[in-house]
C-alpha cells in the first residue's frame, strides 16, 4: 500500500488514507498476522525521562488494544542520538518502534555525525502527546514586567543577557534561540550540565532567563523567586492562568511545545502504521491515561500518521534553520 | 509546622505495620541493587514506578527512600571486596577498602563502612530535617566562581594520592584530564575526542575507568605476572570492629558525615568532591603508625571518612530536591517524577501543602537507615567469606562482574571495548608503577572544573577578576593555597627553628 501511494501528492495522500483507513486498514494488517509476538520500543533517553515515563502510562492500553506484550528499552546517549540511529537501522517489521520527544529531530542538526535523518529514515506514526510549552521565567530583580520590557531591555544590552542553555537543541534551547531570530535580539547563552543547574543560577540571579518546564517553574513563581514572562505554547495553561503566551505579547507564529512521538523504521506497511495510530488514539481517551498525562502537565494527541509526517518535516526545517544562524555566531 | 511536630506526625504514619513493611522492602530491594553491578538506585525505582498508579503515595515514596539509602549501604561492598566500585561516590572507598580486604581485614572494612553509613545517614537525615531550607538558602549563594574554586581545593588532595614519584603522579592525573575531555564541549557544542562515535558523546563514564583501572587492570596485570604453582587462600580475619579499630573510626564518621553533608545539598556538589576532601583530611590526621598503612595494607580511616561522606552527601541530594524541587541527580530527577505523577509538584511550597507526605517520608529515613545497619551487619561475615575463594576463580569472577556490570550502565558494547582498553592501560600502569588513582580524580574534576570555570567567565563577560572579588572563591581560593603550601611552609619553618 505504501509503494501505491508513494507518487500520490500529499493533500490527497492524506485525503485518500483517511478512506482507506475506514475501509479497514486493521482488517489488512490482521491479514498479516501482525503481531504475533511481543513488541519492543526503544527510548533513546534514561528511564524516569520524561518520553519513558509516558510511554510507560500508555503501553499498558496499547498492550490490550494490540495483544501483545509492549516492552520498553531504555537505550540513552547523545541527547537521543544512540538509540535513534540503532532503529533507524533495524528492519521495518513492526516488532522495534521507537517513542521519543521532540529532540528527535532537533539534536540531529547539531551535531555532524547524527547517525540518522530523522525525516527520511523513519515512517511516521503519531505524535502521542504534548506538553503546555516551557515558561520564560526570570529573576525578580531584573526589571522586565513582560515580554516588551524584555526586549526593550535586550536592545538596550545587547549580548548582555544571560540565559541558562541545558544542551543544544534542548526544550531550553530551541525557543531561545527562535526569540532572538524573531525579534532581532542577541542574548547570551550559559551553557549547564542540566535544567537543575541552570536553575539554581536563576534563583540566585546569576543569570537573567530560563525557558524552562512548567512544572518545574510553577511553585517558584507563586512564591515570588521567579517571574513568569511568557508561556511558549498556543494556549495558556491552566497551572499559570495570568501568564499569556509568546503570540498574545505580540509574536504571532511562536510555538514551541514539548512533544512525544512514535516511529517505526522507514518502509513500514501502511496498514501497520495506521493500526498503531488508532491503538494510541484510544490509549490517550482512556480515563486513567488522561488523568496521569493531566497531573503531568500533558495532553494526548494522537495526530494522524500524514499530519505527523509533515508536521515532522516542518520542525526539522525550523531547527536545522536555528542550527545554522548558531553556527554563524562568534564563540564567547 | 516545626520540626519536632512534624517528626512526631511523621513517625505516627510511618510505624504503620504496611509503612514498615514498605520500608523493609525498600530497604532489601536498596542493598541488593546497591551489590549488583550496574543497576543502581535510579534504575530501579525508575521501573518500580508504575506502582504509582496503584499504591498511595506514603507507601511509595517510603518504598523509594528505603532503595535510596539501601543502595547507598549496599554500594561499598563491590569497592571492598573486589576493587569494583558500582558509582562514583564509592570510588575513594575502593583506594583504601580493597587493600585491606587484601591483607585480611575486609570485616572490619565492611563493618566500619557500614556503621560509618549509619552515622553519616543519620547526621544526614537529621539535616534534611532541621537544617533543610537554611542549608539549601546559604547552598544558592554558591555559583560557578566558587564551584570552580572548591575544585581548585579538591585538586591539592590530587597529592595524597599521587605516590612515590610525582612525575609518575602526575602523567596519571593528565591521562584522567584527557579522558574528562571527550565529549560534547558544553560551550560550542564541538564533539571532541569522540572520533565520530555517537556513543563517546556524553564522554566515558567515570565508574567505568575507575573499574577497568582497579579491578580489570590488576586482574590482567595478577594473569600476566602470576607463577604458577603458589596458591595461597586469603585469611578471613577477624569480622568485627576491634577496640583500636573503633577509635580511629569515630573521628572519620563525623568528619566526612559533615563534611558530606553540605557537598549534597550544594545543587552542583556530588557525591564525589567530599568522598576527595575527607580522604586528603584523613590522611593528613591520621598518626604516624596509620599514615604508614595508608597505600600498602590499607588504612581504616581511609575506608571511614570517605564512606560517612559519600552517604551523608546522598541524603543531603534530597534536599533540594524537597525544598526546591531541583533534582540534583539521577535518582533525585526520577523521584520528582514520582511526585509528578501524584500530580504534586515538589517546591519551595512543598513542606507546606504536603506536610503528612514530606515528614512521613523524612520519618521513614530514619526508620530505613536503622533497618539497614541491622540488615547489613550481620552480612559482613557472609560477604567477607567470598575472599576465601582460590584467587584464579575469584579474579574470574570479578572480571565477570565487572564485565556484566559496566554493559548493565547503557546497555552498550562500546562500553566493553572501552572497559577492556582501558584495562589493559591499567595493566601496563600497574606493571610499570604508575598510580591509578589520580586518573579517576583527574576524570572527575576536570570537566567540573572547566565547566564551572566557563560558566563564570561566560557570566562575568570575560572578566577574570570574578574568581577573587566575589568573597566566597576567595576564602575558598585561600583555603586550597593553605591546604598546598601550609604544610612545606610549616616543615621549612621547623627546620629553622
Amino acid at each position: 500500500m505504501a509503494q501505491v501511494l508513494a507518487g500520490v501528492p500529499r493533500g490527497m495522500r492524506r485525503r485518500g488514507l483517511l478512506g482507506l483507513a475506514a475501509l479497514g486498514g486493521t482488517a489488512q494488517a490482521q491479514g498479516a498476522g501482525w503481531p504475533t509476538r511481543p513488541i519492543r520500543v526503544v527510548v533513546p533517553s534514561p528511564p524516569g525521562g520524561p518520553p519513558d515515563l509516558i510511554l510507560r502510562v500508555i503501553a499498558p492500553r496499547l498492550q490490550s488494544l494490540l495483544g501483545q506484550p509492549i516492552l520498553t528499552e531504555n537505550r540513552a546517549g547523545g541527547g537521543g542520538l544512540v538509540g535513534t540511529a540503532y532503529v533507524a537501522r533495524l528492519p521495518a517489521d513492526g516488532y522495534t518502534w521507537l517513542f521519543t520527544t521532540a529532540s528527535h529531530v532537533n539534536i540531529p542538526p547539531f551535531n555532524d555525525n547524527a547517525g540518522y535523518d530523522p525525516v527520511r529514515d523513519f515512517a511516521h506514526v503519531t505524535l502521542a502527546a504534548q506538553n503546555f510549552g516551557q515558561a520564560l521565567v526570570v529573576h525578580p530583580a531584573l526589571p522586565a514586567q513582560d515580554l516588551a520590557g524584555l526586549l526593550a531591555l535586550a536592545r538596550q544590552r545587547p549580548g548582555q543577557l544571560t540565559y541558562v542553555n541545558a544542551g543544544n537543541g534542548t526544550a531550553s534551547h530551541i525557543p531561545a534561540e527562535l526569540l532572538q531570530a524573531m525579534t532581532g535580539t542577541d542574548l547570551l547563552s550559559v551553557p549547564y550540565r542540566g535544567v537543575a543547574e541552570g536553575m539554581t543560577d536563576l534563583l540566585a540571579g546569576r543569570v537573567d532567563l530560563f525557558f524552562v518546564g512548567t512544572q518545574i517553574a510553577v511553585q517558584h513563581v507563586q512564591e515570588g523567586r521567579l517571574r513568569a514572562l511568557a508561556l511558549t505554547g498556543a494556549r495558556r495553561w491552566r497551572g499559570l492562568p495570568a501568564v499569556p503566551t509568546m503570540a498574545e505579547q505580540g509574536l504571532p507564529g511562536f510555538e514551541v511545545v514539548n512533544w512525544f512521538g512514535l516511529w517505526l523504521p522507514a518502509g513500514a506497511p501502511l496498514g501497520m502504521v495506521q493500526q498503531i495510530h488508532a491503538a494510541v488514539a484510544q490509549a490517550v481517551e482512556d480515563p486513567e491515561v488522561r488523568r496521569q498525562f493531566d497531573a503531568q502537565g500533558l495532553e494526548g494527541v494522537a495526530m494522524p500518521p500524514g499530519r505527523f509526517a509533515d508536521f515532522v518535516a516542518a520542525q526539522a526545517r525550523i531547527a536545522q534553520d536555528i542550527a545554522r544562524r548558531v553556527g554563524t555566531k562568534p564563540v564567547p | 509546622m516545626d520540626a519536632i511536630a512534624g517528626l512526631s506526625l511523621g513517625f505516627s504514619h510511618a510505624l504503620t505495620l504496611t509503612n514498615l513493611g514498605w520500608a523493609l522492602l525498600g530497604c532489601f530491594l536498596g542493598t541488593a541493587v546497591g551489590v549488583l553491578p550496574g543497576i543502581g538506585p535510579a534504575l530501579t525505582i525508575a521501573l518500580l514506578l508504575p506502582i504509582t498508579f496503584q499504591v498511595p503515595a506514603t507507601g511509595a515514596f517510603i518504598l523509594f527512600c528505603g532503595v535510596f539509602y539501601g543502595a547507598m549501604y549496599g554500594g561499598s561492598t563491590t569497592s571492598i571486596l573486589l576493587n569494583t566500585p558500582g558509582e562514583s561516590g564509592s570510588i575513594i572507598t575502593a583506594l583504601e577498602g580493597a587493600k585491606m580486604a587484601r591483607s585480611g581485614r575486609a570485616g572490619p572494612a565492611l563493618a566500619t563502612a557500614a556503621i560509618g553509613s549509619f552515622v553519616a545517614g543519620t547526621i544526614g537525615t537529621l539535616g534534611i530535617s532541621f537544617l533543610g531550607p537554611v542549608v539549601v538558602d546559604v547552598a544558592l549563594m554558591l555559583g560557578p566562581a566558587e564551584y570552580c574554586a572548591l575544585m581548585v581545593l579538591c585538586f591539592v588532595t590530587v597529592s595524597a594520592v599521587l605516590g612515590g614519584s610525582a612525575l609518575r603522579g602526575l602523567t596519571s592525573l593528565f591521562l584522567g584530564l584527557v579522558l574528562g575531555l571527550v565529549g560534547i564541549d558544553l560551550q560550542t557544542g564541538q564533539p571532541r575526542l569522540t572520533f565520530g562515535i555517537p556513543e563517546l558523546l556524553d564522554g566515558v563514564n567515570v565508574v567505568l575507568v575507575a573499574v577497568a583501572l582497579f579491578a580489570v587492570g590488576e586482574t590482567l596485570h595478577l594473569a600476566w605476572r602470576h607463577v604458577e604453582g603458589r596458591q595461597e587462600v586469603r585469611q578471613v580475619g577477624r569480622l568485627m570492629l576491634s577496640r583500636a579499630d573503633l577509635r580511629r573510626s569515630v573521628g572519620p564518621w563525623f568528619r566526612g558525615s559533615l563534611l558530606g553533608f553540605p557537598f549534597g545539598v550544594m545543587p552542583a556538589g556530588g557525591t564525589e568532591m567530599p568522598t576527595m576532601l575527607s580522604y586528603y583530611a584523613e590522611r593528613k590526621l591520621a598518626s604516624p603508625e596509620a599514615q604508614k598503612e595508608f597505600g600498602t595494607t590499607g588504612a581504616i580511616e581511609g575506608v571511614a571518612g570517605p564512606e560517612a561522606a559519600n552517604n551523608a552527601a546522598a541524603a543531603g541530594i534530597l534536599v533540594p530536591m524537597l525544598t526546591l524541587g531541583l533534582p540534583t541527580s539521577a535518582t533525585a530527577a526520577i523521584m520528582l517524577s514520582a511526585f509528578q505523577s501524584y500530580g504534586i509538584n515538589p517546591g519551595p511550597l512543598l513542606f507546606e501543602q504536603q506536610a503528612d507526605l514530606v515528614w512521613t517520608l523524612i520519618a521513614s529515613l530514619y526508620v530505613a537507615n536503622l533497618m539497614l545497619v541491622v540488615l547489613n551487619l550481620p552480612l559482613v561475615g557472609l560477604w567477607a567469606r567470598i575472599l576465601t575463594v582460590p584467587q584464579p576463580q575469584l579474579y574470574a569472577g570479578i572480571l565477570v562482574f565487572a564485565t556484566i556490570g559496566t554493559y548493565g550502565i547503557s546497555n552498550s558494547v562500546t562500553d566493553l571495548v572501552l572497559l577492556y582498553g582501558i584495562g589493559l592501560v591499567g595493566m601496563l600502569m600497574r606493571r610499570f608503577d604508575f598510580p591509578t588513582a589520580p586518573v579517576v580524580i583527574g576524570m572527575i574534576l576536570g570537566p567540573m572544573a572547566e565547566q564551572a570555570m566557563r560558566q563564570a567567565l561566560t557570566i562575568s563577560q570575560g572578566d577574570w577578576t570574578v574568581f577573587v572579588t566575589r568573597p566566597g572563591s576567595l576564602a575558598i581560593l585561600l583555603l586550597a593555597l593553605a591546604a598546598l603550601a601550609g604544610p612545606r611552609l610549616y616543615a621549612a619553618w621547623a627546620r629553622r627553628g
